[in-house]
């Protein structure tokens, strides 16, 4: 009934184990890989030389207005609203419950005339509290990191580049706080965005696209602005500076509930990485160019963690080792001419170095064979179905559990330290938010994010029921156990299965899980503000709209700073 | 005048289960239940306002009839429920019976919403399984007497496309009716509750 089988389905490959790659821990390590979504977006833009020009530009002296880009691709014409407004710096915030932003967007299908335009005025400015309509793809907002933009402003107004050393801290001028997209507030839902626009058909396309021109609104308005404020002295900034410059953006929370209630969606963008990774180690050659290639990204991706500045302690720790295990890493690739194949670097890394410095190897090793993989580019989408089997025995679905979910079983739920944590959304602005289960109120209204306890919970009382009946009979009996025991039958059918995670855990991280997610849209520069809540950034180093048609080349991992621009 | 909203398929299917939730915590399986009414509410079948007029009436509840076996398969009595709070649990029974007998053969009876049960025709023909549903005699089989009430399924596609495309049209009234109770699923702020949020 179900058609859930390993996706990929290449003869012999030898994948890893769900008990490795599954572990949050590891999750949390994850590098971007050229799968992940901005990369495939931008050399879909490349490749197919997508038209972006704006269209309207209505910005005062001080760069406030509205701006209409308007996308012609292959196939259709789609624009892209930006209004910016004056906000008062004291309430500028990234928390979900802001009120006001700098800039607020969408992006929807066709040309805007004047009473969508006017319309959308009404509207996108209000994000959550405004209502957009089916032709809309994405609805997003950014602030301006001020410091940077003013810095920025302020050095190409006085006729100079901006110093890479203020740049490299910061890397962006506007960071976002929300992009929505998927059918919320009134817009087209994801069937209809896969079913109609096959220009943003691949996950999270369009939602990507629009932080991709949120970074070249960002640059224009600080052009804009400089020339406006000293038309005699001004200075555009240099291309190479404008492809460092990245858009930054703060994840908090609400991006945790998505990765663990689309288990089969995570579950296959989790088996096409480790199918790419797997090819690599497979058939990747080893030869004097590619054992070239791999040492300058190596020395690159070195290079790329020492600029990342981040105040975080634990990161800046995490992100030495990690330099420093790479660089033994690459002494031992170095001694070893003789290496056969990518495997024995790979099992060197894994019997000698913990999980950031063998995935930061992954992702390097990924970066130099994208060849062998870019064909699983359009199997990132799945259906999700998760179909009960009632006529599975109530036998069959204990055993189930036991070979599956034995993760599940070994945590000790009647240990409070294991059920410390719950996940509730405040009434301010649906905010996802964590609460002690023993001492803060609304554990009962908790989010049903604690599958492992469901998974347990589940069996008891599987375990007592009759073996023999039917799951049907089980679940009429517990309809509250309906929801898990579809969720069980059909990630029992995937390779990778579950995130393998408790986190009710009084000391649960979620900053894993964001960093697990946000490595697949192919965002870098970690920069975690506390276990909830992370900044980073991103298309740091992606080509400028104005590269399309210059350039198809897909060169932009790791981004380091840029080496030969006179800032002086 | 009420306002009209077009919500999009995810949006009502989110109200939908958080209300739920609001209502029963979570006492069953609201994903699916949710899924059946955005079914019917997209295919022209008033799901909403079904739901709503069992929960004012009462007879929205979780199943506490019979189900008694007879000559030709299953008796389920309903107890005067209405059908749509079952819909999930008849998709599993006529699924399990198709795949352990032959023939599958159900009868409701003392029940409300009846015309409920298309979704569970579409439920089930998405699983690849046909069945004939009898709205007279209130049965759903897996074999054809030749008596069956065919529903419009032409006009119900053509709805469902068009609420694809331009959103799911919703009274104001019946959209705040959903929010109010979906808004019981959310946890008082607190100075501690933001901390909770990485203050």
């Amino acid at each position: 009934m179900i058609n859930t089988t390993p996706h990929i389905s290449d003869e012999g490959l030898k994948f890893r184990p769900a008990d490795v790659v599954m572990n949050l821990n590891r999750l949390g390590t994850l590098y971007p890989y050229p799968l992940s979504f901005m990369r495939s977006l931008v050399r879909r833009i490349l490749n197919e030389k997508w038209e972006i020009k704006r269209a309207q530009s209505s910005l005062c002296e001080q760069g406030y207005g509205h701006v209409v880009y308007e996308i012609k691709t292959k196939t259709a014409l789609y624009s892209y609203v930006v209004f910016a407004d004056y906000l008062d710096p004291n309430i500028r915030s990234d928390r979900v419950i802001a009120e006001k932003w700098d800039i607020t967007m969408t992006l929807c299908e066709g040309r805007v005339g004047d009473d969508r335009l006017e319309e959308f005025r009404k509207n996108v400015p209000l994000q959550e509290k405004g209502r957009v309509d089916s032709t809309c793809l994405s609805l997003s907002r950014a602030n301006k990191s001020a410091r940077n933009f003013n810095y920025v402003v302020d050095r190409l107004a006085s006729g100079r580049q901006p110093d890479f050393e203020a740049m490299a801290k910061v890397g962006y001028l506007y960071r976002t706080t929300a992009v929505y997209g998927s059918g919320k507030f009134g817009m087209a839902d994801w069937q209809k965005v896969y079913g109609t626009y096959d220009d943003f058909a691949r996950p999270f396309a369009a939602e990507m696209f629009s932080c991709f021109l949120i970074r070249d609104f960002s640059i224009f308005q600080a052009n804009y602005v400089a020339k406006k404020r000293a038309p005699e002295t001004a200075v555009v900034m240099d291309e190479d500076i404008q492809r460092y410059v990245g858009i930054g953006n703060a994840t908090g929370l609400g991006m945790a509930p998505y990765l663990i209630n689309h288990p089969l969606l995570i579950n296959n963008w989790i088996e096409i990485r480790e199918a790419a990774l797997a090819r690599v180690k497979q058939y990747g050659a080893v030869k004097v160019n590619t054992r070239g290639h791999f040492t300058c990204l190596a020395e690159k991706a070195i290079q790329h963690l020492e600029e990342i500045a981040t105040d975080n302690h634990d990161q800046n720790v995490i992100n030495n080792k990690a330099r420093e295990d790479m660089g033994q890493i690459l002494s031992w690739f170095d001694a070893n001419a003789s290496l056969q194949n990518w495997s024995q670097i790979t099992d060197f890394a894994e019997a000698n170095y913990g999980h950031e410095a063998q995935e930061l190897l992954n992702a390097i090793l990924l970066e130099v064979f994208p060849e062998l993989f870019l064909d699983l580019e359009d199997e990132l989408n799945v259906d999700e179905k998760y179909t009960l089997i009632p006529e599975m025995s109530v036998n069959k679905l204990r055993q189930t559990i036991e070979d599956k979910y034995g993760w599940a079983l070994s945590i000790d739920f009647d240990d409070k330290v294991c059920r410390g944590t719950f996940w509730y959304r405040s009434e301010e602005k649906l905010e996802p938010r964590l609460g002690d289960r023993y001492r803060e109120p609304g554990a009962e209204k908790e989010m049903l994010l604690g599958i492992a306890c469901c998974v347990r919970e589940c069996y008891d009382d599987l375990t007592e029921f009759d073996q023999k009946v039917l799951v049907a009979e089980f679940v009429m009996a517990h309809p509250e156990h309906r929801y898990m025991v579809r969720r069980i039958q059909t990630m029992a059918l995937t390779r990778y299965g579950e995130i393998r995670a408790n986190v009710l855990d009084k000391d649960v991280l979620p900053i894993h899980l964001l960093r697990c997610k946000l490595s697949f849209f192919g965002v870098g520069k970690f920069d975690p503000r506390s276990r909830l809540w992370v900044r980073n950034t991103m298309f740091q180093g992606a080509p400028l709209i104005s590269d399309i048609g210059r350039t198809t080349e897909d060169t932009w991992c790791f981004p380091i700073k840029p080496q030969n621009v006179d800032n002086t | 005048m009420s306002t009209i909203l077009n919500l999009s398929h995810n949006e009502l299917s989110s109200l939908l289960k958080l209300a739920l939730q609001g209502l029963f915590q979570h006492s069953q399986d609201w994903g699916d239940l949710a899924k059946h009414i955005l079914w019917l509410e997209t295919h022209g079948f008033a799901g909403v306002a079904s739901m709503k007029e069992a929960l004012e009436s009462t007879t929205f509840r979780g199943f506490d009839g019979d189900i008694s076996k007879t000559p030709n398969g299953l008796c389920i009595d309903f107890n005067n429920n209405s059908l749509l709070m079952g819909l999930p649990m008849l998709v599993d029974l006529v699924t399990a019976m198709a795949a352990k007998e032959e023939h599958c053969y159900i009868s409701l009876i003392n029940v409300h919403d009846f015309e409920a049960v298309v979704s569970v025709d579409a439920a089930l023909r998405a699983q690849g399984l046909d069945v004939y549903v009898d709205a007279n005699e209130m049965t759903i089989s897996s074999q054809s007497d030749g008596t069956n009430i065919l529903f419009d399924f032409a006009g119900a596609h053509e709805c469902y496309d068009q609420s694809l495309r331009d959103g799911i049209p919703m009274d104001q009234e019946m959209y705040q009716f959903l929010d109010n109770l979906a808004k019981r699923t959310l946890v008082e702020a607190t100075e501690e509750s933001r901390r909770g949020a990485g203050e």
